[in-house]
């Protein structure tokens, strides 16, 4: 009995990788369950000496898949491995890797109708009306290139340069205000805009910068105030 | 070309197109598209529009693969060949030393036969990491498919390995970075 339960043991211990099934003595397993099958007549007995036959089968099945990965793969060995992790920076076994990949090809895809969803989803639903009486607006927007989103920030700060102190709410009501607070919001976060709350009125006003330092500036935008076109 | 034929190439490559569509835009966490929703979009035959696609693909330096996902195949669209030297290695958005890691983690994997336990693997990179940053970076490798849950807490290799990392250029790569560090520096201050 205790024989059999030492073969299914070192199936447990193959199955789970702890142990080499070539280490393990497979002939010897046989011959030891031989020896033993004509002894058992019971049913208690026979089930046991099932059990280890198919760990015995399970532990050749392993032996065959393994020598099927060494020879369509890696001369790897255990050794060589733990010298190459023991030895080389992490920047090393990076390029090691990137050396020996073809990644995969991928397009990320952003649509009009799931940032509409998107949109849905992150307003509360007391809000969402709303959002869905803009859908029709956003639908037309077409896509903005990189230069030319950078010309219309740095025309926002030419504007304001020219005026000087300006209060934010009536300076984004000059046009599309979700469009004009979205490009100020930019020239805000490089630096090219500072920011100023009053404590007491909760006025907000904004003025051209020269020191061009990069800013985290958050700002609750009351969107009920302004009339969206 | 008869008007028949004509018919049958631009039918032909319009399935081309819409599987190119299918496996290049993004629309799952992971790469790749499986068989059943190509044979439900493309038809039978999807195969042949697959092969077709390749070829077009070649072109671009891109090739379509087929892996083994849990025993059903799974097609995605790899770089043929190696990506473009001097590009720093940011596999699937991984920072470097997540790359390590996983180079690391396959490494393991492949040395011991395609099966490891996940403890020993954890061990390994918690000996270069953080262990917390190892299980997390571990848990990672199995969600994009790098590594799979075996049995009885055993990590084998996923069918993203299969798909994007060539073992053997790996395990030549390695050799050479075990044996540089061990006869480098000692062998050169040896006198003559």
């Amino acid at each position: 009995m205790e024989s059999v339960k030492r073969i299914v043991d070192a199936w447990h211990k193959v199955q789970s990788g702890e142990v080499d099934p070539f280490s393990v003595d497979v002939p010897e397993m046989l011959i030891n369950l031989d020896r033993l099958l004509p002894d058992r007549k019971t049913l208690s007995e026979l089930v046991p000496d099932a059990q280890a036959i198919n760990a015995v089968s399970g532990i050749v099945g392993e032996q065959g898949r393994q020598v099927d990965f060494l020879a369509s793969s890696a001369a790897l060995t255990p050794y060589v491995v733990e010298k190459a992790i023991e030895n080389a920076s992490p920047d090393g076994l990076a390029h090691a890797l990137w050396d020996s990949v073809s990644p995969c090809a991928e397009l990320p895809q952003l649509t009009t109708e799931a940032l509409l969803y998107s949109f849905a989803t992150w307003k509360p639903p007391s809000k969402r009306k709303r959002w869905r009486a803009r859908e029709s607006k956003v639908e037309t927007t077409s896509i903005t290139t990189t230069q030319d989103f950078t010309t219309e920030v740095n025309s926002l700060v030419s504007e304001l340069r020219a005026r000087g102190v300006v209060d934010y709410s009536s300076f984004i009501k000059e046009g599309d205000p979700i469009r004009r607070a979205y490009a100020l919001s930019f020239a805000i976060t490089y630096g090219l805009v500072d920011v100023k709350v009053d404590p007491i009125t909760r006025a907000i006003s904004i003025a051209a910068s020269s020191r061009k330092l990069k800013t985290s500036t958050s700002l609750v935008i009351p969107l009920e105030e302004y009339e969206v076109e | 070309m008869n008007e028949e034929d004509q018919e049958e190439r631009t039918r032909m490559m319009e399935r081309v197109a819409l599987a190119a569509q299918l496996l290049l835009l993004k629309r799952h966490r992971n790469p790749g598209v499986r068989e059943w929703e190509l044979k439900r979009v493309l038809g039978e035959d999807y195969r042949a529009v697959l092969a077709a696609l390749s070829e077009k693909l070649s072109d671009l330096g891109l090739e379509v693969k087929e892996v083994d996902d849990g025993g059903t195949p799974r097609f995605l669209v790899t770089i043929r060949g190696r990506p473009p030297k001097g590009i720093e290695p940011a596999l699937a958005g991984y920072r470097v030393d997540a790359v390590a890691a996983l180079a690391t983690a396959v490494a393991f994997v492949a040395a011991h036969g395609g099966k490891s336990p996940q403890q020993k693997i954890e061990e390994v990179l918690a000996s270069k990491l953080s262990r917390t940053r190892a299980r997390m970076l571990l848990q990672r490798f199995i969600d994009d498919g790098y590594l799979k849950a075996g049995p009885s807490g055993s990590l084998e290799l996923g069918w993203r390995t299969a798909a994007e990392i060539d073992l053997k250029e790996l395990s030549s790569r390695l050799i050479s970075l075990s044996s540089e560090r061990t006869s480098g520096p000692d062998s050169s201050s040896q006198p003559p």
